[in-house]
């Protein structure tokens, strides 16, 4: 009939349980006992009319067992005999149970923990002020063979165009991308490893970052050309090469041409701007001398916070025209 | 003695309907007996097997039931049908008659009567 109604009968006869059984058997034994009696009536002896009665109600099991697989989800309760089965089995061998637990404890625990690697590294929000607030700049355009397309990497002098265009209405953040680069410390003959990623000045204070020890970067370490050899490493990157030892403030690090002097480190928690990858040092976009006069040289790309005040769409609009203008150049850089 | 016949499931669900529908609210024993003295006590069956049709078409909602007192005092559950098991009832009577006139048609035909 009504399956949805059959269900649910099913399932309260399921936890009803109990009763079932109990309203089972006195059903049985109430017919057996009035089949016993008309049999008497019919002039039997006592037992042989219980006899007969017993035959005429047939076997109990096959009936019971039909009833049973009436009543309640068979499925589910196949289950819970499974589950009960499975705990006596448990009991009765502590010591295998034991074993068997605590791998699956320990394996549930590494799987827990680099999920919360993964979690930590690409799914939470950037610790900073305000990352709803952040939007970065992309081009969409139709490439050559006529697919959209979009790009996200720029040069420095279209950064400083657009920065001009919009600089009441939003932050500019020029984000480097991540590089490895070789580095040598300057009491140590060792030529290292280090991930750089270049950052223009307002990034540590648009960011809302507190250095941990010494101080972040700032716009005034971001005004010439090639003038200002300082970084901000790491907090992991201090644990890490430094042990947290406080004194890592001042050393110096050759790295390309130029000698570069660790003024601060990086809060806590802040491991870079790319979800997945870490920065090692952060150092001032200037420092990137040649690429800042190349057109068509794109190294990094461009984050915008907007002004208290104004929507990311304030923000798109002047920068559409400018681009709109220059469309033709543009493109040209994109293959 | 006479011989005993299989019974088919469903057709002990008719069966219980109609005792219900006739004789009204009844407990199992009583509708076991019903059943009995129709057919003549030709079927076969183990009155036990009454009891899982009986929780069938209980959670089919064709009967319901409760416990009851039956004569002489005793506690019994009661079956009864309900609205959707009588129409249910009437539905399948009318199925069933087909049926038997069909097959009916079948065993009486002569050849002299296809030509």
């Amino acid at each position: 009939m009504n399956p949805f109604r059959r269900f649910l009968s099913r399932c309260a006869s399921l936890f009803g349980r109990q009763s079932y059984e109990a309203r089972m058997r006195e059903e049985f034994e109430d017919h057996i006992e009035r089949l016993t009696e008309a049999n008497i009536e019919s002039g039997m002896t006592p037992e042989e009319a219980r006899r007969q009665a017993t035959l005429q109600f047939g076997p109990h099991e096959p009936a019971k067992e039909a009833y049973r697989d009436q009543r309640g989800l068979p499925r589910l309760e196949a289950l819970v005999s499974d589950v009960i089965f499975g705990w006596r089995q448990l009991r009765k061998h502590p010591a295998a149970s034991a074993a068997a637990i605590l791998s699956l404890a320990l394996a549930i625990g590494a799987t827990t923990a680099a999920f919360r690697l993964v979690d930590a590294a690409l799914l939470r929000k950037l610790p900073i002020a305000e990352p709803d607030r952040l939007s970065y700049i992309a081009i969409t355009f139709v490439d050559r063979e006529g697919r959209p397309d979009t790009r996200i990497d720029f040069d420095y002098p279209t950064f400083r165009q657009y920065r001009e265009t919009v600089a009441d209405r939003a932050d500019l953040l020029l984000v480097g991308m991540i590089s490895r680069q070789d580095v040598i410390f300057s009491n140590s003959n060792e030529t290292e490893r280090m991930y750089r990623q270049f950052v223009s000045g307002n990034l540590f204070s648009v960011f809302g970052l507190q250095p941990a020890i010494g101080r972040v970067l700032t716009v005034e370490d971001d005004a010439r050309p090639g003038g200002h050899p300082v970084g901000v490493i790491s907090y992991d990157y201090w644990t890490r090469r430094f042990g947290r030892d406080r004194d890592v403030i001042g050393k110096t690090f050759r790295m390309g041409s130029a000698s570069y002097t660790i003024v601060g480190v990086a809060p806590k928690g802040f491991t870079g701007t790319e979800p997945g990858e870490v920065s090692d040092v952060f150092v001032p976009s200037m420092m990137n001398a040649e690429a800042l006069k190349s057109p068509g040289w794109v190294w990094f790309r461009i984050w915008a916070r907007p002004k208290p005040g104004f929507s990311p769409e304030q923000v798109r609009q002047p920068l559409q025209t400018v681009f709109t203008h220059e469309s033709g150049t543009c493109k040209t850089f994109s293959h | 003695m006479k011989e005993k016949t299989e019974v088919l499931q469903g057709t002990l669900a008719l069966m219980v309907l109609k005792t219900l529908d006739v004789l009204g609210p009844l407990h199992g024993y009583g509708i076991s007996r019903r059943i009995g003295q129709i057919s003549g006590d030709l079927l076969a069956v183990n009155q036990g097997t009454l009891y899982p049709v009986l929780l069938k078409l209980e959670q089919d909602g064709a009967i319901a039931s409760d416990w009851g007192v039956s004569d002489n005092n005793r506690r019994a559950r009661f079956y009864r049908l309900t609205r959707a098991g009588r129409k249910n009832l009437q539905a399948e009577t009318q199925q069933w008659e087909q049926t038997a006139a069909i097959i009916g048609r079948f065993f009486t035909v002569k050849a002299e009567d296809l030509s």
